[in-house]
């Protein structure tokens, strides 16, 4: 039956390879937003996951979540507001968050890139595709030999598939799809260990989205990329990600593999969060949705984040925010309920 | 030297209450769209402009002397100290005195209270100033709304037409118009109304192509609203804010051209405008003013500065 | 008056005028944003219409709404050709079809408050000229569209409200008029995925208790899976396959919607499955393909492909697919 799931396969144990080297490590990082004359803000609170080589993790939440700071925070381009209070990333063993401005910039792009959110907007559109991947080329490796710029520039272009002789292009006369290539190339240009990619298929047309998830999943498999993919979209996350972080008002909700977190998920937050979300295999079924809106960072409850919304919620979600229950090993969820059944 | 304080601070009084509104012009402030439901309320409130405005020095000296001057003007007769319409009994030891406790300015060569003149004064030039304001704003207002909602032929004759009055410098073809009708003060305002229209035609008509474009307006329309109403309820509110911006920098402007117009004798020679006191000052003789000359922000023409030496003056 | 003929689409056709391709050309091009669309929309139905951007949605939404003119073709609407009517025939039509935008931060006036908002249709039709009545629909409108109790919004502007609320203000001003249609363009795809559930929920019962026919237009098949009644799949502003909606989504026929099918995603890892992903993308509507239109991306074309406009071929009463394998 064509467009109903034709092969069943269970991919996602299958990825989380224990041998695999560790790349990017991150241990209860603590984002506080300090503004003059409010307490500040909490907006990322006590997260931590870890990447391995080849990996794709998903960072999944609904705006608002936290999970836009958490990927700045990675890099330290947070704005000046944003505090890191606590918590450590580490880089292949070093940390990021103590090391010099200066050391950083050498890993900025070089190992660490990022693919942002509206292509539409991050190209310049008075310079040709080209010309502005040969750039980040430059800027990134300034003694990378200059004879083989344009050579490189084919080669990262034939990488996310776009034709060599569309180089000479202008951004305009690129469509959504391909400047969104255009922009994976860019990340690239410097054979980066870890790419994060910033909802890079919102806005996009299914066609085009399935296309754009193809591609870097082709990506990891020839190039060993591990892949931070922050997105909002259930399905995406499903098709792609080996594990996924479910971020809530600045929290974790829930950190499992893809299997887990879809099969057998045990935060009320991310069960509810699935069933809003449409699934075409069970077509007639009532979308359930969670009524009430996500916190806001200024105005945080006093206990659970979640417990306003949650259908489960007992007097205790309340009063006392939940810690961090380990649930197996390679499962975490923070919520009351999972303690007491544990 | 007040006329540049005054421009100055209506400038500063402009720019700030832009920045208040405009996050309410476009709708919504960066991000909104991202950060989701409540995150963020606009500063709409009056309280929270006041936050933003009170922490401004230079925003708070120019609120606090407009209605001073609005005030001296409406008052004058009870507030200036001597009455400058009437040639008052003076001896010749009267004039070109220089500040005292009697006369805080100093007396002129007619031996008239220079502090009086120069409440007086204030009438006139803010008389010129908002009817001449108020006739650019109507014009370019209207044509602006009108070119930018309906576009087309219209827009383009309409623009054209504002292309040219824009590349005729005002300054001199106001000077050739009054100089050949009667220099009364309606002339000048009608002149100088009739003829500062034109940067708020533009900046009207780009407003309004952007508010045009908006999905409101297109939802209007659906809902069965006509072009009237659209207008009405729609274009203009959000044309206003930029309007009320443009029509304080034309008033501060109509009155430094009433100035120039003055100084250069081409005032109405019965009245008595802050132009007309430094056309005296400046063609009979050292001015008594105890105060440091001053270059007039706008003015290339004539006005560059008037030096006044206090010892001069007693002298 | 039959259930059968309540919205009826003929033939039609949208050109957009695109200049002249060279400097002394004779003829100018068009962009085919519409090319020859027919369908049927029955009391209190719901259809979803389906496609990429730039397959023609939109500006068949805008037809529909007599927002623009067609370059061909016939709208009739409860038997009566509405495709051209003077402007106060299409004031007194608004009334009956109704539409919801996109995008509920661009679509609300930021100047004016809820209650100015939702009571503006009613002013400008001169519906109940009587405060204390407009008052009482204002509210019903309100409650209706689920912003309960109505008093709480109702002098709000509309940047204290979130997405979805924003959203139930715009529904509730197309209700205020009591419409027979609801044109929904992307209704939720600016929305947080937990409050989208609510809002399709709520066209889904606002059909049950006013009796409203909903065109829902979308890119994402899975949002309106549960709720549509059938499905028409766009494709470069022709209707490529029409059907149930379990006939589309179980027995694709096209192979179009075979593939969009495919893309979709499913949130299960253990489903995970073959995607047919279409290279390039949607061509440009100025030189649509000869032959059939989809034939330079189909996975399974054939040479007449290149030079056979393929006829609508019926495969059951309510399923209709254009594709020349189809052909017996």
């Amino acid at each position: 039956m064509p467009g109903r799931p034709t092969v069943e396969k269970d991919r996602g144990e299958a990825q989380i390879n224990p041998t695999k080297r560790t790349v990017l490590e991150v241990q209860n990082l603590s984002i506080n937003y300090i503004s003059e004359g409010k307490p500040p803000a909490r907006a990322v609170e006590n997260v931590s996951f870890t990447l391995k080589e080849g990996e794709l993790i998903g960072l999944v939440g609904e705006s608002g979540c936290g999970k836009t700071t958490l990927m700045l925070s990675l890099l330290r381009l947070l704005p000046s507001a944003g505090q890191i209070v606590d918590g450590k990333v580490f880089f292949n063993g070093k940390d990021l968050t103590t090391i010099s401005e200066k050391e950083l910039n050498k890993i900025r792009w070089k190992e660490i890139s990022i693919v942002f959110q509206g292509a539409m907007n991050a190209l310049n559109p008075v310079r040709t595709v080209g010309d502005q991947i040969a750039e980040a080329i430059t800027k990134h490796m300034p003694d990378f030999p200059k004879d083989k710029i344009q050579g490189r520039v084919i080669e990262l272009l034939d990488l996310v598939g776009i034709a060599a002789d569309h180089k000479e292009h202008y951004p305009h006369q690129y469509s959504g799809g391909m400047r969104q290539r255009a922009m994976i190339a860019m990340a690239l240009a410097c054979n980066p260990q870890v790419i994060i990619a910033d909802e890079p298929t919102t806005a996009l047309d299914v066609m085009i989205q399935a296309q754009i998830l193809e591609l870097l999943d082709n990506l990891r498999k020839k190039l060993g990329l591990a892949i931070v993919f922050v997105t909002h979209d259930l399905g995406v996350v499903a098709e792609i990600c080996d594990k996924v972080l479910v971020m809530y008002g600045g929290v974790t909700a829930e950190y499992a593999d893809v299997d887990t977190i879809y099969n057998s998920a045990r935060h009320p937050y991310t069960q509810e969060l699935l069933k809003a979300f449409p699934d075409l295999t069970k077509p007639k079924k009532k979308l359930s949705s969670i009524p009430g809106y996500p916190p806001r960072l200024d105005a945080l409850p006093d206990g659970c984040r979640f417990a306003p919304r949650c259908p489960v919620a007992i007097a205790r979600c309340h009063t006392e925010q939940p810690m961090l229950h380990k649930l197996g090993d390679m499962h975490i969820a923070s919520c009351h309920l999972v303690e007491a059944s544990k | 030297m007040l006329i540049a304080v005054a421009v100055i601070f209506a400038n500063l009084l402009a720019d700030l209450t832009y920045n208040y509104l405009d996050p309410r012009v476009n709708g919504v402030a960066n991000g909104e769209h991202n950060t989701g439901p409540n995150h963020k309320t606009n500063g709409c409130s009056f309280l929270e402009f006041w936050q933003t405005f009170s922490k401004t020095v230079s925003a708070l000296s120019a609120l606090a002397c407009l209605p001073v001057i609005i005030f001296l003007a409406i008052f004058a007769p009870w507030i200036a100290p001597y009455d400058s319409s009437s040639s008052a009994v003076f001896q010749v030891g009267d004039i070109y005195n220089p500040p005292s406790a009697s006369h805080w300015f100093g007396t002129d060569d007619a031996g008239q209270d220079v502090f009086s003149n120069f409440i007086f004064g204030a009438r006139i030039s803010l008389i010129v100033g908002f009817f001449a304001a108020f006739i650019s704003i109507i014009i370019g207002g209207v044509l602006g709304l009108v070119a930018g909602f309906f576009g087309g032929r219209w827009e383009n004759f309409i623009m054209r037409f504002t292309d040219i009055f824009l590349v005729i410098p005002d300054l001199p073809l106001m000077v050739v118009i009054v100089a050949l009708t009667k220099p009364s003060l309606l002339n000048i305002i009608f002149v100088i109304g009739l003829l500062g229209w034109t940067t708020t035609a533009r900046v009207v008509r780009s407003q309004t192509l952007a508010v045009k474009s908006r999905k409101f307006v297109l939802r209007a329309r659906a809902v069965g609203a006509g072009n009237g109403h659209i207008i009405s309820r729609h274009i203009l509110p959000l044309v206003m804010p930029i309007l009320v911006v443009q029509a304080v920098l034309v008033v501060s402007l109509a009155i430094l051209n009433e100035s120039a117009l003055s100084f250069i004798g081409l005032g109405d020679p019965t009245t008595l405008s802050w132009g007309q006191m430094l056309n005296y000052a400046f063609g009979r003789g050292p001015c008594p003013l105890g105060m440091v000359g001053v270059v007039l922000p706008r003015d290339r023409h004539c006005m560059g500065g008037v030096g006044v030496d206090p010892a001069r003056a007693g002298a | 008056m039959s259930k059968e003929n309540f919205l009826e689409v003929r033939g039609l056709k949208k050109y957009f005028d695109a200049g002249r391709p060279a400097l002394f050309s004779r003829e100018s091009r068009f962009v085919h944003a519409v090319d020859d669309v027919s369908f049927n929309l029955r009391r209190s139905e719901v259809i979803a219409l389906v496609g990429e951007s730039g397959c023609g949605k939109s500006t068949l939404s805008l037809l529909l709404m007599g927002l623009e003119e067609p370059t061909e073709g016939t709208i009739s609407f409860e038997g009566r050709d509405i495709t051209h009517l003077n402007d106060k025939e299409r004031k007194g039509l608004r009334r009956k079809i109704q539409m919801i935008f996109q995008d509920p931060y661009e679509s609300l006036n930021p100047t004016q408050t809820i209650e100015e908002i939702i009571n503006e249709p009613l002013l400008v039709h001169g519906i109940a000229p009587d405060k204390s009545e407009r008052d009482e629909r204002v509210k019903k409108a309100m409650e209706d569209a689920g912003l309960k109790p109505a008093e709480v919004y109702l002098y709000r502007f509309p940047h204290e409200l979130s997405g979805g609320q924003r959203q139930r203000v715009v529904i509730a001003a197309a209700l205020v008029l009591e419409p027979e249609i609801l044109l929904a363009d992307e209704p939720v795809s600016m929305l947080d995925v937990s409050i989208r559930a609510e809002i399709i929920n709520l066209l889904a019962e606002l059909r049950i208790t006013r009796q409203i026919a909903v065109i829902f237009i979308t890119h994402d098949l899975g949002s309106v899976g549960f709720f549509a009644d059938r499905v028409a799949v766009m494709y470069l502003g022709r209707i490529v396959e029409i059907g149930t909606m379990l006939e589309v989504l179980e027995k694709p026929q096209h192979p179009y919607t075979k593939a969009l099918l495919s893309v979709i995603p499913v949130p299960n890892p253990r489903l995970r499955r073959e995607r047919i992903i279409l290279q390039g993308e949607t061509p440009n509507p100025i030189d649509v393909p000869s032959g059939c239109r989809f034939h330079p991306r189909c996975p399974v074309a054939i040479s007449t492909c290149k030079h056979s406009d393929p006829p609508s071929i019926t495969l059951s009463k309510t399923h209709q697919a254009s594709c020349l394998l189809l052909v017996k």
